[in-house]
């Protein structure tokens, strides 16, 4: 087993292309983190330039297709399909501007952490009232499962059983937990949410002042004014030496863009070209 | 090490910034008793309407007259608005013109009542320069400005600055400089509505641009005290005894406004036809 990782879940759909949104996160995890092993898991084909930004690719066992639209049922198998003796999981449209050594070093100190914070891209604390009502309704733990980590142990591994539990039986623990506000499709914030609340262990999985944490670019988290309907139609983002810049704030830390048309062409290989230096250094 | 106060005054067509250049000079000799330098493109209306008053300065440096070709709304209060020339091109030249080593510039709209800025003198810094203001206007909430635009940073007001002769502040202002001269970029870069050039947004860009493109809160430093403020679209009703009148206007009903008044604070008047014609009251 391999002490330390990334991995990364996509399967592509008519409306996006996940395995080049992976790719893209793989090359900056790999940029700002030389030693980094990334490991992407799909179902997908995937041509040689994409394959070649992944040092291991799994195809996951097939499940039965249900009504989820987000992958639940395989994403909660995140742990047992892991390569890794500790694990830092991403969603695919997420991008890494920074070298990571000093979150891996504050993530040892948990078995199992989930991000709690989400920022704007002006780095100020988001307002994610608007997207959060099923939590806020239910007094759920406001888990982001865009980026979470885990140690292979007894206290992750019953955490994960739970939350394979939950999303195989969603629409029984959704009507319990979340009698308010319930959402109609499966989802791993809700259900890394209800996990939590079960095992009352919020405390020792987050922490909602570290500086681990997560610029959520949801259009309506960013304290605009103006009601934008997508975040893409109001800002750019854009890579330029080596510093990855939303709407002229340079970033920090981890982005989930969750817009497709944020990740341009442009964007994909001025990563690649960055990367293609890092390796000549 | 000098150091002086450094004024703009490029009248238009109804506004007369030398008037309230003596005014605001009267008041930062009475309160920081400072060397005023004035920048002028008007400098003929001063020898001409004001000779009594020329020695209240310490230099008065003659800039030619240039049509700026921006024109911005004035507002007295509730009134009708005027659109009059707006000429506000120089203040980022200040770096050359300024005759001291040490220099706060304000704008003659600045109406000074307490010595609070003398602390910029006590402290080595070599910017200065608000960014969180207090709008006297308690109705008025939906006329604040947080940011240069919606997406965009938080503004800093070039109302009133202090800077220290150096490399890092020559750069700076050649940095504004090209800002201002490349506005039209500039603009459509941080999304601002306004065509206008405006000197808040510029030194915020500039700002901006020389702190790679994040927030600093080590540079610039803070000005001493609180940056406080009304718009033109509230009302100077007088100014005596150091205490400000202001009526303060409702957004919601412009027709209704509300009597305040502030003493021994430093207040950027943005009506400055109202201004003017308070300081007309006082003789000048």
């Amino acid at each position: 087993m391999i002490e330390q990782g990334y991995l990364i879940y996509a399967n592509n759909s008519n409306k996006c292309n996940y395995t080049r949104q992976a790719y893209a996160l793989s090359l900056s995890i790999k940029l700002f983190n030389k030693d980094a092993h990334v490991t992407l898991v799909t179902e997908n084909e995937l041509c040689d330039r994409i394959r070649a930004g992944f040092d291991n690719v799994i195809v996951p066992h097939k499940v039965p297709v249900s009504q989820s639209v987000l992958n639940s049922e395989q994403r909660c198998h995140a742990y047992n399909i892991s390569p890794y003796l500790k694990t830092i999981v991403m969603d695919a449209d997420v991008l890494v501007t920074e070298n990571l050594d000093s979150w891996w070093t504050y993530l040892a100190n948990y078995m199992v952490y989930y991000v709690s914070d989400a920022r704007t891209y002006r780095n100020e604390k988001s307002d994610a009232v608007t997207y959060r009502k099923t939590f806020i309704e239910n007094n759920l733990p406001n888990l982001y499962n865009a980026f979470h980590y885990f140690e292979k142990s007894d206290e992750a591994s019953r955490f994960y059983r739970l939350q394979q539990m939950i999303v195989e039986n969603w629409e029984t623990f959704y009507t319990k937990y979340t009698p308010k506000k319930k959402q109609k499709w499966c989802s791993m914030d809700v259900s890394a949410a209800i996990a939590s609340k079960i095992l009352d262990n919020y405390e020792s999985i987050t922490d909602s002042d570290s500086f681990v944490n997560v610029v959520h670019l949801k259009p309506q988290q960013q304290g605009w004014k103006h009601n934008y309907v997508n975040s893409s139609g109001a800002v750019t983002l854009h890579f330029s030496d080596n510093n990855f810049f939303i709407g002229n704030f340079k970033q920090h830390g981890i982005i989930h863009y969750v817009e497709d048309q944020f990740l341009t062409d442009e964007l994909v290989n001025n990563l690649e070209k960055a990367n293609e230096t890092v390796l000549k250094v | 090490m000098t150091k002086g106060v450094v004024l703009f005054a490029n009248n238009n067509e109804q506004v007369d910034y030398i008037k309230q250049a003596i005014f605001c000079t009267q008041q930062i000799k009475k309160h920081l008793d400072l060397p005023v330098s004035l920048v002028t493109n008007s400098s003929d209306h001063l020898y001409k309407q004001y000779s009594t008053y020329v020695e209240l300065f310490d230099k008065i440096i003659s800039i030619p007259k240039v049509n700026s070709g921006q024109r911005k709304s004035f507002r007295d209060g509730v009134g009708p608005v005027k659109k009059l020339e707006w000429n506000n091109l120089n203040r980022s030249d200040v770096y050359d013109l300024t005759p001291y080593d040490e220099t706060l510039v304000m704008d003659t709209d600045y109406i000074v009542a307490n010595n609070q800025l003398l602390n910029c003198f006590k402290v080595n810094n070599d910017f200065m320069i608000w960014k969180e203001a207090t709008y006297l206007n308690p109705h008025g909430k939906v006329w604040e400005i947080k940011y240069v635009s919606d997406t965009s940073m938080e503004m800093y007001w070039a109302t009133v600055f202090y800077f220290k002769k150096c490399e890092k502040m020559k750069t700076y202002f050649n940095t504004v400089q090209h800002v201002r001269d490349n506005w039209a970029y500039y603009r459509w870069i941080y999304q601002i509505a306004s065509k206008n050039y405006r000197n808040d947004f510029a030194f915020t860009i500039a700002i901006w641009i020389m702190n790679g493109f994040e927030e600093n809160k080590e540079w610039p430093a803070k000005l001493p005290g609180t940056h406080y403020y009304i718009y033109d679209r509230d009302q100077i009703i007088d100014f005596n005894d150091n205490k400000f009148t202001f009526l303060v206007t409702v957004p919601q009903d412009q027709k209704k406004s509300t009597a305040t008044t502030v003493k021994d604070l430093n207040v950027h008047v943005m009506n400055k036809l109202g201004l003017q014609t308070v300081i007309e009251s006082k003789g000048i």
